[in-house]
């Protein structure tokens, strides 16, 4: 599931800095604001040249692993809860499946918000 | 709380002039770069007689707007400040504290201005340095050398003590802020089992920063000047310090350097167990090291929803949460064996 802020809002963040906007905080640092705006607005590229592959193969990862249907928030929910009540503690029959899952998805997150940290981590 | 230098300075100007029982001019009132939890201040006075005689270059110390959960107030961090100078420790000299919210709106404390450079992606792009390191190991284990009872740590009772295994309680502080967000994650949910089925039994209590590692410190020449950043501080176990500042997430720009990106671990070991007299447990190490990427991401979620849930308008706060996946990516590889 991706996070908050993304796509349009990311996009809409970064015009509101590039424009100055007074009711935006930016940082004072001319060289780390100028990275900061690029950055929102390559991760924005990003989301939209993934589109919505990530989202619906997690879903669908999501739905094989819990068994049930529900949209992202919802089986994200019921996955948070089962891993701490321990359905997926070392021994159990999915726990590979589960972490599979979790690496997988993280790893989708990684290529749209910053894909150099993959390089830095020897996974690109 | 939404004081002004303009509308601030002379409320302040007449606090400090009372007491310092002495006219006095404030000749420098400027809000300094930074500060999401809270807004640092450049204060220059000079005071024209008494007890305080003389120009003082100093900090003022205040609440950002709003903060994160876990942070003291400014009451609480002047206490620990005056705590660690009293130990030895290398911080800014602590000046003095204003609990009188009428002066600026909230409780303040004024500090001693150190000069030097404290930004994490810059220090980690100097060479390599292994007597920062070194320094920063005998600055820890002066740190946690202050334990319960001792006889300088009796203005830490406000903190809350620690009864049982630190590391269980730390996975239950965070799952209960888990609990607070808006959207589940459930890398950090996998890892926080994993690490609560493999939890470190209670060991020794002292006081632990909280916040020590590369950002937090400052380096003039080469040499340190000052520890910063007081207001995590509580009772814990030494290895939770010791994995933070180790901890891949804050090398910055060193990731091959494994103590804070600036040197290598076992000079830090080293300098540490020598000042402490105690071996570090690298175990235990590397369970808080694994922790140390869980805190920062759910911290880094709690400043991103200050932006989409508190509608505070910073697009730092708002980029917070895309440092979270990276950070969930490398506590997952941790905890890989355990899978």
């Amino acid at each position: 599931m991706r996070d908050r802020p993304q796509g349009r809002e990311l996009l809409d963040l970064a015009g509101r800095a590039r424009r100055g906007e007074p009711t935006l905080t930016l940082p004072d640092d001319d060289r780390y604001r100028d990275a900061m705006i690029a950055r929102a607005e390559a991760i924005a590229a990003r989301q939209t040249e993934a589109g919505d592959g990530p989202e619906r193969r997690e879903g669908q990862s999501l739905a094989s692993l819990l068994g049930g249907d529900g949209d992202l928030a919802a089986l994200n929910r019921a996955l948070a809860a089962a891993v701490r009540a321990g359905r997926f503690d070392p021994g159990a029959p999915q726990a590979a499946a589960c972490y599979r899952h979790l690496w997988e998805t993280a790893l989708e997150r990684v290529r749209e918000s910053n894909p150099k940290a993959l390089a830095a981590l020897g996974l690109d | 709380m939404g004081v002004t230098a303009a509308d601030g300075q002379g409320r302040l100007e007449a606090f400090l002039s009372q007491q310092a029982e002495s006219p006095l001019r404030v000749e420098a009132f400027s809000k300094l770069p930074g500060g999401a939890i809270q807004e640092n201040w450049l204060l220059d006075i000079a005071i024209d007689r008494g007890k305080w005689r003389g120009r003082h270059e100093l900090v003022l110390r205040r609440d950002a707007p709003t903060s994160i959960a876990a942070s003291h107030g400014r009451v609480g961090e002047y206490r620990l400040l005056q705590t660690a100078h009293l130990a030895g420790v290398t911080v800014p000299a602590p000046f003095l504290l204003c609990e009188d919210a009428s002066v600026l709106g909230g409780p303040f404390f004024v500090m001693r201005r150190v000069k030097g450079e404290a930004a994490g992606h810059k220090l980690t792009k100097r060479p390599d340095d292994a007597a920062l390191v070194a320094r920063l190991g005998k600055e820890l284990a002066r740190i946690h050398a202050i334990v319960p009872g001792a006889p300088f740590a009796g203005k830490l009772d406000f903190l809350p003590p620690m009864d049982g295994a630190p590391s269980l309680a730390r996975v239950a502080l965070y799952r209960h802020w888990l609990d607070g967000l808006t959207a589940p994650r459930p890398a950090l949910e996998w890892v926080l089992r994993r690490l609560q089925l493999t939890a470190p039994a209670r060991s020794r209590i002292v006081l632990c920063h909280r916040d020590f590692r590369t950002g937090n410190y400052m380096v003039d020449g080469g040499a340190l000047t000052g520890i910063l950043d007081w207001e995590f501080a509580g009772w814990g176990e030494p290895e939770e310090d010791i994995g933070w500042f180790c901890a891949r997430c804050w090398r910055f720009a060193a990731p091959e350097r494994e103590a804070g990106g600036i040197a290598d671990r076992s000079t830090f070991y080293d300098s540490y167990e020598t000042a402490s007299g105690r071996r570090i447990d690298a175990a235990r190490v590397a369970w808080w090291e694994t922790m140390a990427h869980v805190r920062w991401a759910v911290i880094g979620c709690q400043q991103a929803e200050r932006y989409t849930i508190g509608g505070e308008q910073s697009l730092e706060l708002a980029l917070t949460a895309h440092v979270v996946p990276e950070l969930e990516l490398q506590a997952l590889r941790m905890t890989a064996e355990a899978a």
